[in-house]
C-alpha cells in the first residue's frame, strides 16, 4: 500500500464521512423530533405489524449469491491475463482458453439444469 | 501531501454541487419530454430548487422506527455516500491524473462498487420491515448480478489497452475511442450500469407501486438525503466510468481538454434521464433472465472473442 | 441413451422449446407457463421475419424508436399554465363555493323552504326558520358545512327561488376547520361579492335548467 497512492482516497473517505456527520448535526440540533406511536411503528399499509419482519431465507438469493462469487473470481483471473497478454501471446491465450472453456461447460450446465431460473 | 489534501476537497465540493444541480436537471428533463415544465419557481427558472430541497430535507423530523439497529440504521446511508464519493477520488479529471494515481484503478473501482451493495443489504435489514429487507434483497441480487456484467465489460477495454489504470487508458484512446471497435460491449456496459445505479427500467427497488419506495420506505430527513445523493452521485461516476473507458475522456482526435469530459459525462448523464423518461420498469425475472441469459453469455464470448482476434491479427494498441 | 440422443435431436430442430438436452427423463411441464404468443406455432419462421426479429434484439430497434419519440416531445411546446397568473377556463356550470343570492331590490331570496335541505345528500345543510318582523318567512340559521358538502349541486337546483347557488370561486381555502363551516352571514356576503359572476353564469345557463 503506497502512501502516496492511497492516502487521498482514505482522505476522500474520510471527508465524505465527516460530511454526512455534519449534515446530521445539523438535523438534530434544526429538526422537531416528537416520537410518537403511531410515527414510530413500522410501515405495512395502515395495519399494525403482523408478525416478525425477519424473513426466512430464499434459497433462490443464496444461489444467485454462489454464482455470483464463482464467476466474479473468473473475473478476477481474467484480470492479470488480459494486462500482459501481448507479451506471451499464445501460450496466455490458450491456457486462459482452457480455463474459460471449462467455465462456460459449468455455465451451460447450470443453465440446462435450470438454475438460472424464476430469479 | 497537502497539495493531495487540497485537491480532493477541491473534487468534494463541486461534487456535491454537480449532484444537486444533477436532482434538478433531472426534474426538468423528464418534465420537457412530457411537454411540461419543471420546477422554475423557487429561483431564476428553478435553479434554486436543489437548495431549497436539501433546507427542507434537513429540517425534516428523522424519526427511527421502534427496534431498529440505530448504529447500522444510521451507518449505512452513510457508507454509501462514502463510497460513492470515495470512487470519485479515481478518476483523472484532469492532466490525465487521478487524485490517488493507483496502478490498478479498475479493480479498485469495482471493489467500491461491490462495497455500495453492502450498503443497500444493510439499509433493508436495518429498517425492522419486511418490505424493506425483501426489497432490499431484491435491490442486492440485481446490483450483484450487473456487476459481474460490467466487470466483464471493464475486462474488454483492458484487453484493448492492456493497463488497470485510468489514466493510461485514457492516454490510449488519443487516436481513436474505443467504442469504435467495441460498440456492443459499450452498449452492454450502458445498460448495465442503468441496472447497477438501480435507475429505470430497472428500478424495481424504487417502485412506488411495488414496494412503496422499497428499501428506503423507513427513512426520512437526513438519512433519505444521504441515500438519495448516493445514487445520484453513483449515476455520475457511471457516467465518468462509461465516458472514460468508451468514449475517450478529455481527449478526441490527438487534443486533450477537461472539457470533453464534461461534455462526455454530461451527454452520458442526460442518456440515463432520457431512459427513464422513456421505458417502463422490466419485471424481476426478466430483469434476471437478462443479466444470466443475455448479457453472461455475451460478455464471456466478448471476452473470448477479442484476445483472438488481437491474437490472430497481430493488432495491438 | 436412444432417448438421449433423441433429446439432442428434438434440441437441434426445435430451438424454441426448452429441452432437457442430458436427462434421460420425460420433460415435465407441469411447472412451466407456455406462453401463447411465443409459441413455435405463432411465430413466423421465414428469412424476413427471422433477420427482423433478431435485428430488434441486437440493435434495438423498438428502444431506438421510443427514445426518438421522447426526444421529438422535448422539442414540443410545454401545456404548463403559470397558476397564478393565469387561469385554467371554466364553464358556466361550474360549481364551487357556495352563495346566497339577492333579488335586485335587496331582499333576500331564501324563503326557507327547506327543499336544499332535504334534498343534500351529504346533509351539509343545516336551517331554522321563523317569521321576519314585517310578516315574511325567512331563515334565522342556515349552516352549510362545507367540509361535508359534496358539491353535487343539487340544492341549485332544487331552490325554487335560485336563491342557494354554487358559485365560481374554487380559491377559498383556510387554516382551522372552523372557518369552513359557513352560517348564513358568510354565505350572504359571498353572494353580495360575486353577484355579478352568478348572475351571468345563471344567464348562459338558464336555458338548459
Amino acid at each position: 500500500m503506497k502512501q502516496e497512492e492511497f492516502t487521498p482516497m482514505f482522505m476522500m473517505l474520510m471527508i465524505s464521512m465527516i460530511f454526512s456527520l455534519i449534515l446530521l448535526l445539523i438535523s438534530t440540533m434544526t429538526s422537531k423530533n416528537m416520537p410518537e406511536p403511531e410515527k414510530m411503528s413500522v410501515y405495512e399499509c395502515g395495519f399494525d405489524p403482523l408478525k416478525t419482519p425477519r424473513l426466512p431465507f430464499s434459497m433462490k438469493f443464496f444461489l444467485m449469491g454462489m454464482l455470483f462469487l464463482m464467476f466474479d473470481l473468473e473475473i478476477s483471473y481474467i484480470f492479470p491475463w488480459c494486462t500482459t497478454m501481448k507479451e506471451m501471446k499464445w501460450t496466455s491465450f490458450m491456457t486462459m482458453i482452457l480455463f474459460m472453456m471449462m467455465l462456460t461447460l459449468g455455465f451451460m450446465y447450470e443453465w440446462l439444469k435450470e438454475g438460472l431460473e424464476w430469479e | 501531501m497537502m497539495i493531495k489534501t487540497m485537491q480532493t476537497i477541491m473534487t468534494f465540493l463541486p461534487m456535491l454541487l454537480t449532484v444537486a444541480f444533477l436532482t434538478l436537471m433531472e426534474r426538468k428533463m423528464l418534465a420537457t419530454s412530457q411537454m411540461r415544465k419543471g420546477p422554475n419557481i423557487v429561483g431564476f427558472y428553478g435553479l434554486l430548487q436543489p437548495m431549497a430541497d436539501a433546507m427542507k430535507l434537513m429540517m425534516k423530523e428523522a424519526n427511527k422506527p421502534n427496534k431498529t439497529n440505530s448504529l447500522l440504521f444510521t451507518l449505512s446511508p452513510m457508507m454509501s455516500m462514502s463510497m460513492a464519493l470515495t470512487t470519485w477520488s479515481l478518476i483523472p479529471l484532469h492532466n490525465k491524473s487521478p487524485q490517488s494515481d493507483t496502478s490498478m484503478s479498475m479493480i479498485m473501482m469495482l471493489a467500491l462498487s461491490s462495497l455500495s451493495v453492502y450498503t443497500i443489504l444493510l439499509t433493508g435489514w436495518a429498517s425492522n420491515s419486511k418490505y424493506s429487507l425483501l426489497g432490499s434483497m431484491r435491490a442486492t441480487a440485481q446490483m450483484m448480478s450487473y456487476e459481474m456484467s460490467i466487470g466483464l465489460m471493464m475486462l474488454c477495454v483492458m484487453y484493448l489497452s492492456s493497463s488497470l489504470s485510468l489514466s493510461t487508458i485514457t492516454e490510449s484512446q488519443m487516436n481513436i475511442w474505443f467504442l469504435m471497435p467495441l460498440f456492443p460491449a459499450f452498449t452492454m456496459l450502458l445498460m448495465s450500469s442503468l441496472a447497477e445505479t438501480n435507475r429505470t427500467p430497472f428500478d424495481l427497488t424504487e417502485s412506488e407501486s411495488e414496494l412503496v419506495s422499497g428499501f428506503n420506505v423507513e427513512y426520512s430527513a437526513t438519512l433519505f438525503t444521504l441515500l438519495f445523493l448516493a445514487e445520484y452521485t453513483n449515476i455520475l461516476l457511471m457516467s465518468a466510468i462509461l465516458s472514460m473507458l468508451f468514449l475517450g475522456s478529455t481527449t478526441m482526435n490527438n487534443t486533450s481538454t477537461p472539457m470533453m469530459l464534461a461534455t462526455k459525462m454530461l451527454t452520458i448523464t442526460y442518456m440515463f434521464m432520457w431512459a427513464r423518461a422513456t421505458y417502463p420498469r422490466t419485471r424481476y425475472d426478466q430483469l434476471m433472465h437478462l443479466v444470466w441469459k443475455s448479457y453472461l453469455p455475451m460478455s464471456l464470448s466478448l471476452t473470448m472473442l477479442i484476445p483472438s482476434i488481437m491474437i490472430f491479427f497481430h493488432c495491438s494498441p | 441413451m436412444f432417448r438421449i440422443s433423441s433429446n439432442l435431436y428434438k434440441a437441434c430442430i426445435y430451438r424454441h422449446t426448452p429441452i432437457r438436452y442430458f436427462s434421460a427423463q420425460q420433460p415435465s411441464r407441469a411447472h412451466k407457463y407456455m406462453y401463447v404468443t411465443s409459441h413455435p406455432d405463432y411465430i413466423p419462421m421465414d428469412w424476413k421475419s427471422t433477420m427482423d426479429r433478431n435485428a430488434q434484439t441486437l440493435l434495438l430497434t423498438e428502444l431506438i424508436t421510443g427514445l426518438m419519440v421522447v426526444i421529438g416531445s422535448m422539442f414540443k411546446e410545454p401545456v404548463t399554465i403559470n397558476y397564478p397568473f393565469e387561469k385554467g377556463p371554466l364553464s358556466p356550470r361550474f360549481r364551487g363555493e357556495h352563495a346566497l343570492r339577492r333579488y335586485p331590490n335587496g331582499e333576500e331570496r331564501c324563503i326557507a323552504c327547506k327543499l336544499c335541505e332535504a334534498i343534500c345528500p351529504a346533509q351539509a345543510i343545516t336551517i331554522e326558520a321563523e317569521e321576519r318582523e314585517d310578516g315574511s318567512r325567512r331563515t334565522t340559521r342556515y349552516d352549510i358545512d362545507m367540509t361535508k358538502c359534496i358539491y353535487c349541486g343539487f340544492c341549485q337546483e332544487a331552490c325554487p327561488v335560485d336563491a342557494i347557488v354554487e358559485g365560481p370561486n374554487f380559491e377559498y381555502s383556510t387554516e382551522t376547520h372552523e372557518e369552513l363551516l359557513y352560517n348564513k352571514e358568510k354565505l350572504l356576503n359571498n353572494g353580495d361579492r360575486w353577484e355579478k359572476e352568478i348572475a351571468a353564469n345563471i344567464d348562459a345557463d338558464f336555458l338548459y335548467r
